[in-house]
């Protein structure tokens, strides 16, 4: 790649710098999440003293059954992260999935595909989450499910529409001459060259999930008893945290749960403001 | 006489159209023997890129086609799609206009080329990319180490061209079409391109089918011309005697409009496919046409030397 380069100065080369601070936050979250332990002064159900003031030993200070803020704040990253990740890659899936097939195929299966996924369109999302939410045992998995399950039309859309383009392209016209299969040109041949549209929309259902998660907690219709910045600011709000004038409970999730979807969120936004200047160049 | 190797009968093909569908291709008959070069040449529009993707299976689901394409006798439009999968690359290659174009621009060059041994099971990637490389020397590439390891984009359109043709020759098909393949090139390209299309038929004994407007390159390449025009074929011959004495008017305007002959246009447009003429197809632009010509069409008997679609 070396004689390229040197033969091709204009070889488009991707500036890390501005992922960097992204990157770097939510590396940070991942790693609370992977390890709190490592991260947290006590166990999460550890009790003390009700509604503690900040010191010392309780730095956020302690909510109304005595369980240490900072710690509760540290324990449910996991949560948080991992609905938003997986229920986003699950979108993302699917969705890239029924794009790419009703695309390539177009004709009736288009159109069953395309119909159906209109259909996840005009579902409202946060109020058949609340009915789901109600009937089904709560957890983490079943949001994951939910969530996943009722954002993927998006990403269903507009892949299809560039596999409709890129499909009518030469080189898979001379693709599908030299004999390869219909598999392998949609996965080797058209996915890659529309790879860069699947990187931001999977961030972007990524910070989706996240902030429905928070919504549905903050609305207790998760698991109540499932740790996530969401629940925090619930209970902070039905135990009389915000009466109290208790901002060290509900201010640290609230800027967790923005911080990680400014995060992940920007990630999406850097990648395509940089791919339009490679275009423009 | 050799064995034939594809033959194409009574072909028709319509595109459903806005409102009324499209007739692009209507009762096209030929025969190609192998080791033949054939060339259909005509204007834009004529079908002639047409038969070369129904030779190929590569139409929309919704187009209707009549007729039968065989292929070593196997009847192309019987096929599954799987199993043209395997026909495809291995038995018919295609080479096809615009060259950049034609190759994936987020791969190197050196995988789009060793891949299709490698689907095909051919060899193993190893030998694949050894082939790959005496293939690309033999092209007159002077360092196939780097051309492999290049994007298409790095490369010009005559490098591009070269590595669609290595990418059929790597398969050896018996049957090789060439869709236009001098659009977007250099003229001091054309040499070079000329050699690899005769290369082509006389290393592997491969047929070729040349689809072309240049008549120059029909008649320096091909051993047979077909001339089509509004989805038909209006003259068919070897090219030596098509192009020096044609047998039909429209055969003769295009000799004419050459710059070499005098640079004479045909009068006139060629019909949209939705309105065509009654009778002869080119009686609106013929010098020579007769009241019959308006309301009787010539047949064509292909079994002929040397047929032609014209009365006069």
């Amino acid at each position: 790649m070396n004689t390229a380069i040197r033969y091709f100065p204009a070889f488009p080369r991707i500036s890390w710098k501005p992922y960097l601070l992204p990157l770097a936050l939510i590396s940070v979250f991942i790693l609370i999440s992977a390890a709190p332990e490592a991260f947290a002064p006590y166990r999460p159900n550890k009790l003390f003293d009700p509604y503690m003031e900040l010191s010392a030993e309780h730095i956020l200070g302690t909510d109304d059954m005595g369980r240490d803020l900072f710690s509760l704040l540290v324990y449910a990253a996991r949560n948080s992260m991992l609905i938003g990740f997986a229920s986003g890659a699950l979108a993302v899936s699917i969705g890239v999935a029924i794009g790419l097939v009703s695309g390539w195929y177009r004709g009736l299966l288009d159109d069953v595909l395309m119909g159906a996924t209109d259909v996840v369109l005009i579902i409202p999302k946060i109020p058949l989450a609340i009915i789901l939410a109600a009937y089904l045992k709560p957890g983490p998995w079943i949001l994951i499910l939910v969530l996943g399950l009722l954002s993927w039309e998006g990403v269903a859309r507009v892949i299809r529409s560039r596999v409709l383009q890129v499909r009518s392209a030469e080189f898979i016209l001379s693709a599908q001459c030299l004999g390869f299969s219909r598999w392998y040109i949609m996965t080797r041949e058209v996915l890659p060259v529309i790879f860069p549209l699947i990187v931001p929309k999977f961030v972007l259902m990524t910070a989706g999930a996240m902030l429905s998660e928070s919504s549905l907690s903050f609305l207790g219709l998760t698991d109540t008893t499932m740790l996530s910045w969401g629940t925090m600011i619930s209970e902070s709000f039905t135990y009389s945290g915000f009466i109290r004038g208790m901002w060290n409970w509900w201010l640290p999730p609230a800027l967790c749960i923005i911080l990680s979807i400014l995060a992940v969120t920007s990630i999406a936004f850097i990648h395509e403001r940089g791919r339009r200047v490679v275009i423009q160049s | 006489m050799k064995t034939t190797l594809l033959r194409v009968d009574d072909l028709c093909v319509t595109f459903p159209g806005a409102g009324e569908p499209v007739p692009a291709v209507r009762n096209v008959s030929f025969a190609l023997a192998e080791g033949e070069r054939i060339a259909l040449v005509g204007e834009s529009g004529c079908g002639k890129s047409v038969i070369a993707q129904a030779v190929m299976r590569l139409l929309p689901p919704e187009t209707a086609i009549s007729g039968s394409v065989r292929l070593n006798g196997i009847d192309i439009f019987a096929q599954s799609e799987t199993a043209m999968e395997k026909i495809r690359g291995v038995q018919m290659g295609m080479v096809f206009q615009s060259p950049e174009r034609a190759l994936n621009p987020v791969y190197r060059i050196g995988k789009q080329l060793t891949d299709p041994l490698v689907i095909h099971g051919i060899c193993d990637r190893t030998e694949a990319k050894k082939r790959v490389r005496d293939v690309l020397g033999s092209l007159g590439f002077t360092d196939p180490e780097w051309m492999m390891k290049a994007y298409p984009w790095m490369c010009s359109g005559g490098m591009c061209q070269r590595v669609l043709f290595a990418a059929v020759l790597l398969l050896h098909p018996q049957l090789v079409i060439a869709d236009e393949p001098t659009k977007g090139l250099d003229a001091d390209r054309l040499g070079e391109l000329e050699e690899m299309l005769c290369a082509v038929s006389e290393r592997d004994g491969a047929g070729l089918l040349l689809i072309t407007h240049d008549l120059g390159l029909a008649a320096r390449t091909a051993d047979r011309v077909i001339v089509m025009y509004s989805g038909l074929i209006l003259e068919s011959g070897p090219s030596d005697v098509v192009l020096k004495n044609p047998g039909h008017p429209y055969t003769r305007g295009l000799v004419g409009s050459l710059p070499e002959n005098g640079f004479t246009p045909i009068p006139g447009m060629s019909p949209a496919l939705t309105d065509l003429p009654s009778g002869c197809v080119f009686h609106p632009r013929c010098p020579h046409a007769l009241e019959r010509c308006r309301t009787e069409m010539p047949d064509l008997c292909m079994d002929e030397e040397h047929p032609a679609r014209c009365r006069i």
